[in-house]
């Protein structure tokens, strides 16, 4: 990013609609921000989106977040949150090189994400996606995972087939290369 | 990133429908351990495996388990041992072979082949020590397998060689007499004989590879089983091209996990990476089946008319989605259909729906030959090589491999079962007609000449 520019984390709610994207990142150009990373995703009719984006410094924050939600509509109003970003804490690294995929899938109940995710927080897997799907009374996660701080996969795939088996889920750790291999055309 | 629907396919086939890698092999040129002495060229032989193999097992385990994908056979294929043994008498092949068994007992591996000879053209004296030998050696041992190429599309079948087999496959089944002859199942003879091949029991290293390399077999019937099953499930009225179609996906599939795991062996070996051998090879597992594959593309019994076109088209998808797939496939890579190690296949011989002639006329069509076929131990040296002659004609004739494993079960007639074990698994007696027929043919000796189709320059 350029010099003299101030960055931001800035995310947005809103309910979906036409042209909700359109609005928002035209809002953005017009104060001469630089979007340099966003993802989006729309869930139940809801979209939420996360952008890294810089202004001119001369740009305030109060600035950006009215003009932000000036581009709602009167019944698909925008929820603003906005970070500014110190250097230090801006992480360029979306690496997926120790990349795993782990899958849990089980019969829906109160609490499932909280049991997966604390077998995770407690074997220090970091998650970089989480998606999930309800099919039947069965519920599925799918976790793309950081493994590097972890130092043994013996270890980890033992503890995670004794935790599948207390909380009678099916769980699978797979590289993310397998997943490549088996749906990219080009891989070699 | 994936979409959800296909990690949730990826997962289903790993970890539900049996896909793993059958057999990692690394293959060892041996052609520099040979002295004139045999004890030193023995030494110089383990010395040299379990230099090179020495972290093979270790690593083929470790990178099976950082992907989650079991590899079931870690082996080796070494140098033809005719080549390597040459001048050395029949006794001296036998010390051969077990410093062989010795290096892969030391290093851990499951079967080791190469105690093998080329006979296609004419058989040296070299060649005939080692046949003379293969009765002792593959019965003293636990882990060698042979293999004897008699024949190929260049210089046609040498039938001497055939004959001196049918007799060598006789004693090596009375010799291990108490294990239903399975010293048998360890020799294959072949025609077009493919030179870098994982599978066992013909893997060779041949004259013309690299040092050492890793080759890889994968697998997958399952996987092809349930994707074809899912694909029915569809109620759309597929065509035979739609399920082609998704044997072919599947193998695409199959074939780039293989390719992945062997890839990755051979970086953190520092060793050529080489082939993938694109099979099908199917285990004793329920719903590890290529016979389960036939019944799910529409016969209700193997060997009904129906099957041979089926195989067809079986072997001809999985070459096509797993040559796309991979950067270099090779070895035999098809369908295979080993009796014995295919549930369905030997369920289809005991209840009398697949016989032998059928079964060979799906050989014409599939990825080996008669593999794994348990005869009654009664049939003669002569109709054994007659059949294996019959085989190997196929191959002759079509450009492609073809190979016998067939095991004269001692003691064991139609209508009785025998039981291998393990991956090698059981089946019912395969009958055989018109036994003791065929000795005149076989009396010949000499060869079939070279096909016409071999005059390609």
């Amino acid at each position: 990013m350029h010099t003299n520019r101030t960055e931001y984390i800035i995310s947005i709610t809103s309910r979906d609609r036409v042209g909700l994207i359109y609005d928002v990142s035209s809002a953005i150009s017009y104060m001469n921000g630089d979007l340099a990373d966003m993802r989006q995703q729309v869930l139940h009719g809801y979209l939420t989106m996360i952008m890294y984006v810089s202004f001119p410094v001369n740009v305030e924050t109060e600035e950006i977040n009215r003009r932000l939600i000036a581009a709602g509509t009167d019944d698909a109003a925008i929820e603003v949150s906005i970070k500014v970003l110190k250097q230090s804490q801006i992480d360029s690294s979306d690496s997926i090189d120790n990349c795993y995929v782990l899958t849990a899938e089980g019969e829906d109940r109160i609490g499932f994400v909280a049991t997966v995710t604390k077998f995770c927080k407690d074997n220090d897997i970091n998650i970089l996606d989480l998606s999930t799907t309800v099919s039947g009374n069965r519920y599925i996660m799918i976790l793309f995972v950081d493994l590097s701080n972890c130092s043994s996969m013996d270890e980890l795939r033992s503890r995670l087939d004794r935790f599948a088996d207390d909380t009678d889920l099916n769980m699978v750790l797979q590289h993310y290369d397998i997943f490549k291999a088996t749906n990219e055309i080009k891989i070699f | 990133m994936i979409r959800s629907d296909h990690i949730l396919n990826t997962v289903d086939m790993i970890q539900k429908e049996n896909l793993d890698v059958r057999a990692v092999t690394m293959g060892i040129d041996l052609l520099d351990c040979r002295s004139r002495d045999v004890g030193h060229t023995c030494d110089r032989i383990r010395e040299k495996i379990c230099r090179y193999a020495e972290s093979l097992v270790k690593t083929c385990d470790s990178i099976s388990k950082q992907y989650g994908i079991p590899v079931v056979n870690k082996r080796i294929a070494v140098t033809p041992m005719a080549s390597v043994g040459a001048g050395y008498s029949r006794d001296a092949f036998v010390l051969l072979a077990e410093a062989l068994d010795k290096a892969a007992e030391t290093v851990g591996i499951d079967f080791l082949g190469g105690f093998s000879a080329n006979v296609e053209n004419g058989m040296s004296r070299a060649s005939r020590e080692l046949i003379l030998a293969i009765p002792e050696a593959l019965s003293r041992t636990d882990k060698v397998c042979g293999s004897v190429n008699v024949g190929s599309s260049k210089y046609g079948i040498n039938m001497d060689a055939l004959a001196m087999l049918g007799q060598t496959i006789k004693e090596l089944a009375e010799i291990s007499a108490d294990t239903g002859g399975f010293a048998a199942a360890k020799l294959v003879v072949f025609t077009n004989q493919p030179e870098a091949n994982p599978f066992m029991a013909g893997a060779i290293h041949g004259v013309g590879q690299h040092e050492v390399v890793i080759n890889v077999g994968v697998s997958g019937p399952g996987v092809v089983a349930r994707a074809l099953e899912r694909r029915l499930d569809q109620g759309d009225a597929p065509g035979l091209q739609d399920l082609a179609e998704e044997i072919k996906q599947t193998a695409f599939r199959v074939t780039r996990c293989g390719e992945l795991i062997g890839r990755r062996v051979a970086e953190e070996l520092n060793v050529p990476f080489g082939i993938v051998d694109v099979s099908l090879a199917p285990t004793p597992k329920v719903g590890d089946s290529v016979g389960e594959i036939l019944k799910i593309l529409g016969v209700d019994d193997i060997g009904a008319p129906g099957s041979t076109a089926i195989v067809a088209m079986l072997n001809d998808a999985v070459k096509k989605g797993g040559t796309f797939a991979s950067q270099s496939a090779g070895g035999l890579s098809g369908a295979f259909i080993p009796v014995c190690e295919d549930a369905e296949l030997a369920s289809a011989v005991e209840n009398n729906s697949l016989v032998l002639e059928k079964l060979e006329a799906m050989t014409a069509v599939c990825s080996v030959g008669l593999d794994m076929v348990a005869i009654p131990g009664s049939v003669d040296a002569a109709t054994i090589s007659a059949i294996m002659a019959d085989e190997m004609a196929i191959g002759m004739i079509n450009n492609k491999t073809t190979a016998a494993r067939i095991i004269p079960v001692p003691g064991k007639e139609e209508g009785d079962f025998v039981s291998f074990g393990g991956l090698f698994g059981e089946s019912a007696i395969l009958p055989v007609r018109n036994v003791g027929k065929s000795s005149r043919f076989i009396g010949f000796g000499g060869k079939i000449p070279a096909p016409i189709n071999s005059l390609k320059n």
